[in-house]
């Protein structure tokens, strides 16, 4: 009676503790694989603040002069200044020809619409570096001086598949009733867009959006290919870098964790907002 | 009263695909018409098209005698009740209702006070500020009722608007289907597979196959006077027999029938009989029109008992109300001969169907 009560327990306690030594090695597990995404992260941000040059542990003091350096840095900030412009020019352009192709792809049938579905999707697949080359050799063609608004164009191409397909599959998971429905009821397609289509489509487009505008900030191949003599951010820390990474552009980079940040935070809370308001 | 809808010879095809073939209808004011038919016999296409969502092939559509055959649904005053509700996820319940008030001249102060007055009407003012998602089946189809009447369509479409809710719930709607409509004064066409369904709620019922209306009338007309095997199929359930006449009589297997006076002078065809109007009588009683056979199947449902009297081809099926409280005990046995009457003015011929 006694050896089989102890024999359960036995039983009990080994089980209890295979558990706990599982849940030890979930815990060290899931630590290294956020280490392993944001140490570098974390690394940068400590750094910003350092307040000798060197990159080398222990810090030896804390200082926000790079900050301060940064904000008188007139290249850098002009830099800035485009990537910023860049991004939003790139996003709104994508964004006004992506939802209307993504719901011209959902909604009308045509000869060859698999075709021209499958051809708006291919620049995904296409390395930046073509993307460039070629649109580069098309602007040369029609004569078109390079600038910041041909970066712009290259950059809302290259984009363009992300929002259509984004956007087309949230459509594809609309019931085509709410549409019927809004006309129904004496609303006219452009009222049907504005207060029932874009409503639903609301999270994907923002998504896209936000992905769009995050690419374009640092994107470089295609900028590369296509900017005159203008620099954006990532092209500027780019050619700085080649002489050593500089605790101001770890301040950079901590801006620019910080403003990834509060857009995500916003996104998240504009997508929570639409999912349980009217 | 006035006619309110006109279809003349609609046909809506998509290439070789006929949805709608050659139909027309005419609705009068505040009727309650169905359209009855199987899966894929054009229905709702026919219903789509009144509605503006689908354009004819060929035809037109008269609304309150304006022409509006290839006018967009937001300039027909028609209301729709979609299968799947179509509430919108991201409004609250008032301002679906609301919605279509919006896009008329209805002063902005009063939208909120339309769309209570439409929400008390299904019984549902207390939701006014919930979420659609919030809501159940029967909730969200009276929403989808309410959303439509607030705006006084002419004519109220509702395609299918019973089909995806549970038995009871489907009945008791029906009832408060019934009964909106003869508060509201509107006139309703409905769309269903249906078909006590159709009858229950019609004024007039439109059987449909293969895109064409194959009969019109009450639900009465369908029932006693159905004007095909096929309708008398549809509709409720028939036993059908071929036969020549002869003398004013018919053969059913064995057993020679009497036919109605109207039916006497007509040629051989089709002949059919309801399993509702046979009678069960007494073995030995001798009669016009009885037959006797052995009882091979009973099923009890209650109310009613369903009886296979005969075998295979041969078989008839007779459905025998239980009266008083008899219950199964008054049931012939398993086995034992039945004899039952089919009273000559029970029966009925059907013309031969084109292709048959
Ligand atoms: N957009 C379309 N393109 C091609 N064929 C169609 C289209 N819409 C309907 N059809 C065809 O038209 C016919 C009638 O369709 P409809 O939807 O009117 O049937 P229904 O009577 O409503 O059937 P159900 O009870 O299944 O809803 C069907 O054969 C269907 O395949
Ligand atoms: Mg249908």
């Amino acid at each position: 009676m006694n050896t089989a009560k102890q024999t359960v327990d036995d039983a009990l306690n080994r089980t209890s503790s295979t558990k706990l030594l599982s849940n030890i090695t979930w815990r060290v597990v899931i630590g290294a694989i956020l280490a392993f995404l944001y140490l570098p992260i974390v690394v940068l941000v400590l750094f910003s603040f350092n307040s000798s040059r060197s990159l080398s542990w222990p810090m030896t003091g804390v200082t926000l002069d790079w900050y301060r350096k940064l904000a008188a840095n007139e290249q850098l900030l002009e830099a800035l200044w485009n990537s910023l412009y860049v991004a939003t020019c790139a996003t709104t352009l994508t964004l006004l020809i992506g939802v209307p192709a993504a719901m011209a792809l959902d909604r009308l049938s045509f000869p060859g619409k698999g075709i021209f579905r499958k051809l708006v999707l291919l620049p995904i697949a296409l390395p930046g570096i073509i993307t460039g080359i070629s649109m580069l050799s098309m602007f040369k063609l029609f004569g078109l001086p390079l600038s910041l608004e041909t970066v712009i164009i290259g950059h809302a191409t290259a984009l363009l598949a992300v929002v259509v397909t984004q956007v087309f599959a949230r459509l594809q998971r609309l019931p085509k009733s709410y549409e019927e429905a809004s006309l129904d009821l004496g609303a006219g397609p452009l009222h049907t867009f504005l207060f029932v289509t874009l409503p639903n489509i609301r999270s994907a487009v923002i998504g896209a959006g936000l992905l769009s505008f995050t690419l374009s900030f640092d994107e470089i191949p295609v900028t590369f290919f296509l900017t005159g003599r203008d620099n954006t951010l990532p092209m500027y820390i780019w050619s700085t870098m080649r002489r050593g990474i500089t605790p101001e552009i770890n301040a950079v980079g901590a801006l620019i964790v910080l403003a990834s940040a509060i857009l995500i935070v916003t996104s998240v809370l504009l997508l929570r907002e639409n999912s349980n308001s009217r | 009263m006035s006619e309110i809808v006109r279809i003349e010879s609609v046909t809506k095809q998509w290439g070789h695909v006929v949805g709608v073939d050659d139909v027309s209808l005419a609705v009068k004011t505040g009727e309650f018409v169905t359209l009855l038919g199987p899966s894929g016999c054009g229905k709702s296409t026919l219903l789509r098209m009144i509605g503006g969502f689908e354009d004819p092939t060929k035809g037109s559509i008269w609304l309150d005698g304006q022409n509006v055959t290839h006018l967009p649904p937001n300039r027909r005053d028609v209301n729709v009740v979609f299968q799947d509700y179509a509430l919108f996820p991201h409004m609250s319940v008032g301002k679906n209702v609301g919605y279509g008030l919006k896009f008329t001249d209805e002063p902005r102060n009063q939208v909120a006070t339309k769309a209570r007055e439409a929400l008390d009407l299904v019984g549902l003012s207390d939701k006014y500020d919930a979420m659609p998602s919030q809501l159940s089946g029967g909730q969200r189809q009276r929403v989808a009722l309410a959303r439509a009447l607030v705006r006084r369509p002419k004519v109220l479409l509702l395609d299918e608007p019973l089909s995806a809710l549970d038995a009871n719930l489907r009945e008791a709607m029906q009832v408060e289907l019934r009964h909106l409509h003869q508060k509201v004064g509107l006139t309703f066409i409905m769309v269903t597979h249906d078909q006590d369904e159709a009858l229950a709620m019609a004024d007039r019922v439109l059987v449909m196959r293969n895109g064409r209306v194959v009969q019109d009338g009450t639900p009465d007309d369908l029932y006693d006077r159905p004007a095909s095997a096929y309708v008398a199929d549809f509709v409720g359930s028939t036993n059908m027999f071929r036969s020549a006449v002869v003398d004013g009589h018919v053969q059913l297997h064995d057993h020679v029938l009497e036919l109605p006076e109207r039916l006497k002078t007509c040629r051989e065809g089709q002949f059919g009989f309801r399993p509702e109007k046979v009678r069960i009588v007494g073995s030995g009683e001798g009669g016009a029109n009885r037959i006797t056979g052995q009882l091979n199947e009973l099923l009890y449902h209650g109310s009613t008992a369903r009886l296979v009297i005969g075998e295979g081809p041969n078989a008839i099926i007779v459905s025998h109300m239980l009266q008083d409280h008899s219950g199964r005990s008054a049931l012939p046995q398993l086995g034992e001969d039945v004899t039952v009457e089919i009273a000559a003015d029970t029966l009925m011929r059907f013309e031969p169907e084109a292709g048959e």
